[in-house]
Formats: structure tokens, sequence, C-alpha cells
């Protein structure tokens, strides 16, 4: 039961669903509709524009709809699939993949709408969270040029892979043309901005050194 | 240009993505990012909306539209500059547009105007413009 007062639990809502009854989706709605929302706006109201907000939000409820029986309770609530399938759809919408909305999805029992969980090279890099050259390409990305900077933000929110030049050039009046060499001049500004941030400990190491 | 994430963003990008909180989310993870969420209720007309939507599977696709051009304008009017000079082909040699646009450049490299014809800069010869009532 999600809410510890209501007597529908998630359970009930996924098998509603499954049975195609229009109820399931309304409870799921008024349940975590709002908090699904507030999860797209929170990390790509700056990313994504107001329309495409909307199609991420619809898109996910759509997939959650459709692949009900592919939730797992044993991997987590409903409402922790719920906020992973709106952030795959969020990031489709970056990279203008539209793969997902394929039917023949529907019969392939390895789909997981949720997206897969992530592996083993992605937990690693839980492991340096407080990387000083991270907060130093953080500010590097910050001061870079309006342009450059939208364009590596959308890459960042795109997942794995990149933001779709298509969609970043009719966003900003250019061509696709333009953000590729956008994209290639930010890029060498934080390598070089990485690589100076790189030689400041090696430097400050080694007079430590030469002081012991 | 290909469209692929070069060597040193494929190194960083992961890393930064997660700070940003882009990465791939983990069940636990998606767990904590909904219980840190305020419960804001849908307006029923939303719900309702939604639910044509979604049971029809007509789901409506957003065009991006272009932001303000003030916004990023300049930068990209430059970046268009130089790719437009980057892949600007030269064609093939046409003897009489070379033998215009040569004619066209000394008439604008011309000092003095032919004889009896007006000054181009409209000064008559003067070394200052005329004032009001010359």
């Amino acid at each position: 039961m999600a809410d510890g007062e209501s007597p529908i639990t998630d359970v009930d809502i996924v098998l509603m669903m499954l049975d195609g009854n229009e109820e399931g989706l309304r409870l799921l709605l008024t349940r975590y509709g709002g908090r699904l929302k507030g999860y797209l706006v929170k990390y790509y109201a700056g990313i994504l524009q107001q329309g495409e907000l909307g199609e991420a939000f619809n898109a996910a409820i759509f997939n959650i709809w459709r692949f009900a029986d592919r939730y797992d309770e044993g991997k987590g609530s409903l409402a922790s699939w719920c906020i992973r399938i709106a952030q795959r759809a969020a990031q489709s919408i970056v990279r203008r993949e539209f793969g997902y909305r394929e039917k023949n999805l529907e019969y392939d029992a390895s789909y997981d709408p949720a997206g897969d969980l992530p592996d083993e090279q992605v937990m690693e890099t839980s492991d340096r969270p407080d990387d000083p050259r991270l907060e130093c390409l953080h500010r590097a990305i910050e001061a870079l040029p309006p342009l450059q900077k939208a364009i590596i933000q959308a890459d960042l929110a795109a997942g794995d892979g990149l933001a779709d030049a298509g969609r970043l050039a009719a966003i900003h009046g250019t061509s696709k043309n333009a953000i590729y060499v956008s994209r290639h001049k930010a890029l060498e500004a934080l390598k070089k901005q990485a690589e100076r941030s790189n030689s400041r400990p090696a430097n400050t190491r080694s007079s430590h050194a030469r002081q012991a | 240009m290909p469209d692929k994430p070069d060597k040193f963003w494929q190194d960083v990008a992961k890393d930064l993505a997660q700070q940003a909180g882009f990465s791939p989310l983990t069940p636990d993870e998606a767990q904590r990012e909904f219980e840190a969420l305020p419960d804001v209720a849908l307006p029923e007309s939303e719900i309702e909306s939604v639910i044509e939507q979604v049971t029809s599977g007509e789901l409506a696709v957003w065009t991006p539209t272009p932001v303000n051009p003030e916004a990023t304008g300049p930068e990209s009017q430059a970046i268009e500059e130089d790719v437009l000079q980057l892949n600007r082909n030269a064609g093939e040699g046409d003897s009489e547009t070379d033998e215009l646009l040569d004619e066209l450049r000394r008439k604008a490299l011309e000092d003095e105007p032919p004889d009896g014809q007006d000054n181009p800069t409209g000064t008559g010869g003067d070394t200052k413009p005329p004032r009001e009532g010359d």
C-alpha cells in the first residue's frame, strides 16, 4: 500500500492496468502523477521545452500503461519504476529517438521500459563524486558561451549518447553544422580546463614532496 | 561531422551526468528521488486528458520552437559564418565574372572621379562635407 491509507495497493493498480481498466490509470495518475511531473520539471525543465516536458510525461504514462506486465515488485516500488520510465522518456526526447514507441516492442519480452539497470561501468562513477576535476568542469560548463553551454547540458541530459543536433538547431535557430562546431569548441575548452586542473594537483604534490 | 562523443567526453560525461542527476537511476535512487519530491496532485482535467491520449495511443509530438534569438543569436551567427567559410565551394572559374569583378574593384579603388562627373563622395572636392544651407 503506497499511502498507508488507501485499501488499493500498487499491485492492484498494476493489475487493473493489465486488464485495460482505465480506473487503474486514473488511480496511478492521482497517486503518482504529480510527483512524476515534478521529477521531469526538476531535472529537465532547463533542457526540454514546455511542450516537450508534456510529451515526456505522456510518453512515460503511455509506457507505464502499455508495459504494466513488465513491472516486477521484487525490483522496487511502483513509484520508483515510474520515475525510471519518466527519466528514459525525457532522455529519448533529448536524443530524439522514438524507438520506444514502436508497436513491436510489446512482443519483445526482453524490453524494459524503465531502461536497463546501470551496469558496473556506470556504478564505478559513484566512487568519485567529489573528484575536484569534475567540480572544475562544472564551473567551466557554466562559463561557456550560451549556445555551447546549452549543447553540453543537453548532451549530459541525454544520458548515454549525445543530444540530437537537429533538435538543438531548431531550438537555437541555427544549423546542425553550427551545433557540431559549437560542440567541438565547447569540448576543446573543457578539455583545456581539465588539463589545467590535472596539472595543478601534480605541481602541488611535487612541491610538497620537495619540501618534505 | 560525425555525431559521436569524443574520447575525452566519454571519459568525463558519465561522472558529470551522475553529479547532475542525469545518470540512469537504480531502483533505490529512483525511490529516493520520488520521496524527495513534493506531493502535488494533478488537476482532474489534466488526468482525463492524459488518460484519453494514453488509451487511444495518439500521443501529441511537440516540435521544438526557436528560443529567444538574442540569447544565442550573435554567437550562432558567428559560427554560421565560420561554417560557410569552411564549406565554401570555390566553383569553376568564369572569365566574364572575373573581368567584371576586377572592373568593380578598380572603380572602387579609384581615388579621383573621371573628368566632368560629380564627386562620388558628395563633397565637391572639399575636405569637409557641406553644411546645411550650403
